[in-house]
C-alpha cells in the first residue's frame, strides 16, 4: 500500500505556525488584560495606602501641634493677666496650683529666670530655686526668642517632658517664665498609634532625635530618619509639593511637620505588610493567569491538533484523489492507444479479407474439383477469422471511444450487455460461464455511459479474476426493486471475501491481488461513481461460496429504457 | 460467372482509400461484378479522376491519412452534386455516420465490410437513389457465412 507523504519539512513548519498562532491568539489578550489590571490595581491600592497613612500623621501631628499651642496658650494668659504679681515665690506656686487644678498634671512647674540664666522664682515638686541655666542650650534658645518650646527630654519619674519659655518685661526687667510640661500623655498618643502589626509613629527633630519611643528605634534611625525628612525641610521655592509619603529601604514612611516644622511626626510600617493585601490580589491574578493559562493551552493544543489532523486527511485524501485522476489519466491513454491500435489493424484485416473474398471470387470462376474446394474451405476460414478479428476491434473501439462524462438517460441492459461481450473471451478462457437475467422495460438511469461501462467492467474484471484457477459461473441480473431503484446484480462461484477484507475492499490502494497486477483503485474508483450517480453499491460474500456485487441505482423519472447509449 | 445485365453500360465507380492493398482487391473484386472502378489514393487524385469523367457513385474510406474523408465528402457533392457518395467509417461510431449523412452521403459502411453489402448499396444508391440498408439502424456489418456461388 502506497500513500504519498506531504513533503516534511513544509508541514511541519505549518504544523507549528498554527500551534503558535492558536496560543498566542489565546494567551496574549488575556495576558495583556490581566496584566493592565494588575497595573491598575497595583496603582490604586498604593494610592489609598498613601493617603490613609498621611492621614494617621497630619491627624496625630496636628493633634501634638494644639497640644503644643494650647500649653503655650497657657503660660502666655497667665503671664498676661498676673504679670508683675508673678514676681513672688507664694504668687507662682498659687497660679501653677490653679493651673493644674483645672488642667492636671500637665503643667508640672514653673519658674521664672532673669536675664542673666538664675531660676529666682520657682513653684513645683523639685527644688530647682535659684539654679544657673545661663550655659543651658535652653536658655540660649529662649533668651534669643519670644517663645521657645524645647525637644522633649525624660525628667521627673522618667516621663517624657518638653519645655515652654516666654519671654516677658517685668517690672522693666526682661524675664523668662517656663513651664515643664508632661508629655507622656501625648506621647502615649504617638505611640498608640498602631498600623497593623509593624506599623508605628514617632517625632523626631531635625537632628534625628527622638521626641518620642526612643527606646523603641535603633539608635542609627533617627539620623536616617532625618535624612529621608530632610525633602521636607527644605522649602525651597524651586522644590514642587515634596512627596510626604514614600518608599525606602522596605518601610513605607509618611512624614507631617509639627511645631512650625521643628519636629517631625513619622509614620512608619513594613513595606511586606502594608503591601500585603495587594501582594494577596497581585497573586490571585497571577494564579487566576496561570489556571486560565494551562486551560487556554490544553484547549489551544487540543484544537491545533484536530486542525492538524484535519489537514492530515484532507492532504491523504488529496493524494489519493490525485492518484485516482492519474490513474484514470492512464487508463484513458490506455484506452486511446488501444483504439489507435484498433483502427491500424482494421485496415490490414479489411484488404486480407477482400483478398481471400477474390480469391473465392476467381475460384467460381474455375471447373470443380477437389483442390477447389479445398482453396475456397481455406479462403472462407479467412474470412471468418479476419471477421473474427474485426469483431475484437469493434468491442474494444466501442469501449474505448473518448470519454462521455455527459450524464444522459442509459439503458442499464444495453451496457451490461455490451461490458458481457466484450469479456467474453476471457471468462470463456477462465472456464467462467457468464448468464444474464435482465429484466424487460427496466427504467433507464440518469448516468454517464462511459462511468457505468468502467464500473460495471471492473466488476466483471474482478470476478472473471477470483474465478481464474478453477473457473465457476458469473450470473449478471437486472431488476426493479421494491424502492423503485434499478437494482444490477453479479453473482460469482468464487473463493469469497473474508470478513477483515470485506471491510477494506473499498479503501483506495487496497488489493488483494499481486504486486504489478492491480492498482487497487478499481472498487474505489466505482465506490466513488455509485455514490455520485446518487446510488449505493453493497456486497455479500461468504467464503467457499461466493461473492454477490449489488448495484442499486435511482431510475430516470419517467421514463422507460430509451436507447441512447453511446 | 460475371454479374452483369447485357443491357447495361457497366456502373462507374470512384473508390478513395489511402490503403493501395486496400483498393487493389477491392477494385478487381468489383469489377467482377461489372463495375468500371477507378481508384484514387488520395483527395488529390480523387478529384482529378472527378473532373475527368463523370461517376455514378463514389466510395470514400472517411479514415485518411494525408485528407480528411468528410473534407472530399463536401468537395464531392459540391462538384458532382448529382454523385452519391458512400462513406467507409471504421468505429462504428453512429456520430460519424450522423455526420456523414449531414454533409450529403448516400450512405454508409462499416469497414472491413461484407462485398455483398457494398454491392447492394452501390447498386441502392445509383439506381433508385435510395441511401443504402445500413442507414436505418447503427451501422453494424451483418457478418456471417462467406457468399457462396
Amino acid at each position: 500500500m502506497e500513500k504519498s507523504r506531504p513533503e516534511p519539512g513544509r508541514r511541519t513548519a505549518l504544523n507549528r505556525a498554527i500551534y503558535m498562532a492558536i496560543l498566542v491568539a489565546s494567551i496574549l489578550p488575556m495576558g495583556i488584560i490581566l496584566g493592565v489590571m494588575q497595573v491598575h490595581l497595583e496603582t490604586a491600592y498604593r494610592e489609598v495606602l498613601f493617603r490613609s497613612l498621611q492621614e494617621i500623621a497630619d491627624r496625630h501631628s496636628q493633634k501634638v501641634d494644639d497640644f503644643l499651642r494650647e500649653r503655650l496658650t497657657g503660660v502666655r494668659v497667665l503671664a498676661d493677666l498676673q504679670h508683675d504679681r508673678l514676681l513672688d515665690q507664694g504668687a507662682l506656686s498659687a497660679q501653677l496650683g490653679r493651673l493644674q487644678s483645672i488642667l492636671g498634671g500637665v503643667y508640672v512647674d514653673m519658674g521664672l529666670v532673669d536675664a542673666k540664666g538664675i531660676q529666682h522664682y520657682y513653684a513645683g515638686p523639685l527644688h530647682l530655686e535659684n539654679i544657673d541655666y545661663a550655659d543651658k542650650e535652653w536658655f540660649r534658645h529662649a533668651s534669643a526668642r519670644d517663645v521657645f518650646i524645647s525637644d522633649v527630654f525624660l525628667g521627673v519619674r522618667n516621663s517624657p517632658h518638653f519645655i515652654v519659655a516666654l519671654k516677658i518685661m517685668l517690672r522693666g526687667e526682661p524675664w523668662i517664665l517656663r513651664s515643664t510640661i508632661d508629655f507622656a500623655s501625648f506621647v502615649r498618643l504617638v505611640e498608640d498609634v498602631r498600623v497593623g502589626t509593624t506599623g508605628m509613629a514617632s517625632i523626631i527633630n531635625r537632628k534625628g532625635e527622638f521626641q518620642t519611643a526612643a527606646d523603641r528605634h535603633h539608635p542609627n534611625e533617627g539620623p536616617e530618619l532625618a535624612a529621608l525628612a530632610r525633602r521636607l525641610f527644605d522649602t525651597t521655592q524651586d522644590v514642587p509639593r515634596p512627596e510626604r509619603v514614600f518608599l525606602a529601604d522596605d518601610t513605607v514612611y509618611a512624614m507631617s511637620l509639627l511645631k512650625g516644622g521643628e519636629w517631625v511626626l513619622v509614620v512608619q510600617q513594613d513595606k511586606a505588610e502594608a503591601f500585603r493585601g495587594l501582594d494577596d490580589a497581585q497573586q490571585t491574578l497571577r494564579i487566576l493567569l496561570a489556571v486560565i493559562s494551562v486551560g487556554v493551552l490544553v484547549g489551544g493544543v487540543l484544537l491545533a491538533w484536530r486542525i492538524i489532523d484535519r489537514i492530515d486527511l484532507m492532504e491523504m485524501e488529496k493524494a489519493v484523489l490525485n492518484s485516482q485522476v492519474v490513474e484514470a489519466g492512464k487508463l484513458s491513454a490506455l484506452g486511446e492507444m488501444a483504439a489507435g491500435i484498433a483502427h491500424e489493424i482494421n485496415n490490414p484485416v479489411a484488404i486480407m479479407m477482400e483478398e481471400a473474398g477474390w480469391v473465392e471470387d476467381v475460384l467460381a470462376d474455375m471447373p470443380p474439383d477437389g483442390n477447389r474446394t479445398e482453396i475456397a474451405r481455406s479462403a472462407a476460414q479467412i474470412r471468418t477469422q479476419g471477421k473474427r478479428c474485426r469483431d475484437i476491434t469493434h468491442k474494444l473501439l466501442s469501449f474505448a471511444r473518448k470519454a462521455d462524462t455527459e450524464m444522459t438517460a442509459v439503458d442499464v441492459n444495453a451496457v451490461l450487455r455490451e461490458m458481457v461481450a466484450l469479456c467474453g473471451q476471457r471468462a470463456h478462457t477462465a472456464n467462467v460461464a457468464v448468464s444474464m437475467e435482465l429484466a424487460e422495460d427496466l427504467p433507464a438511469v440518469v448516468a454517464s455511459p462511459s462511468e457505468l461501462q468502467q464500473v460495471f467492467l471492473n466488476l466483471f474484471n474482478n470476478a472473471i479474476d477470483a474465478m481464474e484457477g478453477h473457473g465457476g459461473a458469473l450470473r449478471v441480473g437486472t431488476r426493479l426493486n421494491r424502492d423503485g431503484e434499478v437494482a444490477v446484480t453479479l453473482a460469482d462461484t468464487g473463493p469469497g471475501i473474508p470478513e477483515p477484507v470485506l471491510q477494506r475492499i473499498y479503501d483506495p490502494f487496497f488489493t488483494t491481488k499481486p504486486v504489478g497486477k492491480g492498482t487497487g483503485l478499481g472498487l474505489s474508483i466505482c465506490y466513488g461513481i455509485i455514490k455520485r450517480l446518487g446510488g449505493s453499491i453493497r456486497v455479500d460474500s461468504m467464503v467457499g461460496v461466493g461473492t454477490t456485487f449489488e448495484v442499486h441505482l435511482q431510475p430516470h423519472e419517467g421514463t422507460t429504457a430509451s436507447m441512447r447509449h453511446d | 460467372m460475371t454479374e452483369q445485365t447485357p443491357t447495361q453500360q457497366p456502373r462507374k465507380v470512384l473508390l478513395v482509400d489511402d490503403e493501395t492493398g486496400f483498393l487493389g482487391v477491392l477494385s478487381r473484386r468489383l469489377q467482377r461484378r461489372g463495375f468500371d472502378v477507378t481508384t484514387a489514393e488520395n483527395g488529390a487524385e480523387a478529384l482529378r479522376a472527378l473532373r475527368g469523367t463523370f461517376m455514378d457513385a463514389a466510395v470514400v474510406d472517411l479514415k485518411m491519412h494525408d485528407m480528411d474523408g468528410f473534407e472530399l465528402l463536401r468537395v464531392c457533392r459540391r462538384m458532382a452534386p448529382e454523385m452519391p457518395v458512400i462513406i467507409l467509417t471504421g468505429h462504428g461510431s453512429a456520430a460519424e455516420a450522423e455526420e456523414g449523412m449531414r454533409l450529403g452521403a448516400a450512405g454508409y459502411l462499416l469497414k472491413p465490410c461484407e462485398l455483398d453489402d457494398l454491392v447492394r448499396c452501390l447498386s441502392a444508391v445509383i439506381t433508385g437513389n435510395q441511401g443504402c440498408s445500413p442507414l436505418a439502424a447503427p451501422p453494424t456489418c451483418t457478418g456471417g457465412t462467406a457468399p457462396t456461388e
